[in-house]
């Protein structure tokens, strides 16, 4: 049975609609195979099945304390000693943890996506490549508003309130300045196709590389 | 005879200061050097010999007029064409173009570095990767000072006077806004190992398959040379 050796970990980070998650799934999509694999920070928003829906709904999603930041680095930790885990998955509309876990096996690469992903300290030590996805800021609240009126049920009215009261805030006060840490600074996330193409072949490098010191070994 | 394949035009700008020199160079270094060139934008300063040497020093040296970007481009599209170039050279001391010039052979790889290749267009429609390197104003301003005041000898008067009249709004008005180009943007340029290496990477897997592509056409039966 094949141990993944010298997991790595890619980091992706961005305001909330630059294009991360879409570069992260279309670095996904060169490979689509067991040897990558993707996992959301949004995964692992805290639960708070003791409040209400109406005090989940002002709960501030963009801040570092909504999410489970130890659950998320021990997860990770496993990953990368060759462990499975159990990756939680969230429910929006509701602000709840579900009941079902997704099983997420070791992989060599393991990109890592979300806003916050390079704010926290204990996250980007784990990083062996830190990526930020930069876009204008009125693009990015035309992507939040149609994604978040399409996939996750939210009225128009919230969306801008939750924008101007706590998305807004904490992208200058978090999300920003952590664009300091990023080794790579990528515009407009996805249809960057020459950004796309330049960590294909990284990757494609750290997998052949993989490959050989297996090959060593055996 | 093997055909040529097209080489692959890397275009690296930034800030003075930026680092952006650093990495062309770094890049460079990872590369088999008969596989990669630089062309530096500062070796194709207009030649001001007409002009008196007071003359010559009021000139505005970030502002794209004080560049030949026509020779620059003729000679990239040369190099593309697969023809060797001799390079001017440039004489920072008497600010005009020096006699020497630089043989340069083509390669797989060809660098276009220098503060304004992005703000180009003639440039940036050669260019398959735009990078721009990035740093903080006041980290440019100290790496000039110390390189202006050590390199070219230059007084710290003299150099903060040249940064605020023509250094700092060049950088405003043209090199800040031709980031919008880039397809990636490098922080902390020259100690930035991680997208020195990514990039080199992606350099060097172009160079594999260039050599590929010669193997497989030497071993192929010649074929007729088709008229020019």
């Amino acid at each position: 049975m094949s141990h993944k050796k010298h997991p790595i970990i890619i980091g992706i980070a961005g305001g909330s609609g630059s294009g991360k998650t879409t570069i992260a799934h279309e670095l996904y999509d060169q490979f689509k195979n067991d040897r990558i694999r993707i996992i959301t920070e949004d995964s692992y928003y805290k639960d708070h099945p003791e409040m209400t829906q109406e005090e989940r709904d002002q709960i501030n999603f963009d801040h570092p304390n909504a999410f489970d930041t130890d659950l998320l680095i021990s997860q990770l930790q496993d990953l990368t000693s060759g462990k499975a885990v159990e990756m939680p998955v969230y429910d929006f509309p509701t602000h709840l943890r579900k009941h079902e876990t997704v099983h997420v096996e070791p992989a060599d690469i393991i990109i890592l996506e979300g806003i916050l992903v390079l704010a926290i300290p204990e996250l980007r030590d784990l990083m062996a490549i830190k990526i930020y996805v930069d876009t204008d800021d009125d693009i990015r609240l035309i992507r939040r508003q149609r994604r978040d009126m399409a996939e996750r049920g939210y009225s128009f009215d919230y969306i801008i309130d939750q924008y101007m009261a706590t998305v807004k805030p904490s992208y200058h006060q978090f999300v920003e300045p952590s664009k300091r840490y990023a080794d790579i600074i990528v515009p407009e996330g996805g249809g960057n196709q020459v950004a796309l193409d330049m960590l294909t072949t990284k990757i494609r490098d750290i997998l052949r590389r993989n490959d050989l010191e297996e090959q060593k070994e055996a | 005879m093997a055909e040529r394949q097209k080489p692959l035009v890397i275009g690296i700008a930034g800030g003075s200061g930026s680092g952006k020199t650093t990495v062309a160079k770094a890049i460079s270094k990872r590369l088999p050097a008969d596989r990669v060139l630089i062309l530096t934008e500062d070796a194709y300063y207009k030649d001001n010999a007409g002009l008196s040497m007071e003359e010559r020093k009021a000139i505005n040296y970030d502002h794209p007029n004080a560049y030949d970007t026509d020779y620059m481009v003729s000679q990239l599209k040369q190099l593309l064409n697969g023809q060797a170039i001799e390079m001017p050279t440039y004489n920072f001391n008497t600010l005009t173009r020096a006699k020497d010039t630089i043989h340069v052979e083509p390669a797989d790889i060809i660098i276009v570095e220098g503060i304004l290749v992005l703000a180009s267009e003639e440039l940036r429609q050669f260019m398959d990767v735009k990078l721009f390197v990035d740093a903080d104003d006041d980290i440019r301003f100290i790496r000039r000072l110390q390189r202006d005041t050590q390199e070219r000898g230059r007084s710290i008067d003299w150099i903060i006077a040249q940064y605020l009249a023509t250094v700092k709004p060049s950088f405003n008005q043209f090199i800040e806004p031709s980031k919008k180009y880039a397809d990636i943007i490098i922080p902390r340029g020259g100690e930035n190992d991680v997208a020195i290496d990514m990039v080199s990477s992606k350099l060097l897997s172009i160079i594999r398959d260039h050599k590929r592509h010669e193997r497989s056409e030497a071993t192929m039966p010649a074929k007729p040379n088709p008229a020019k």
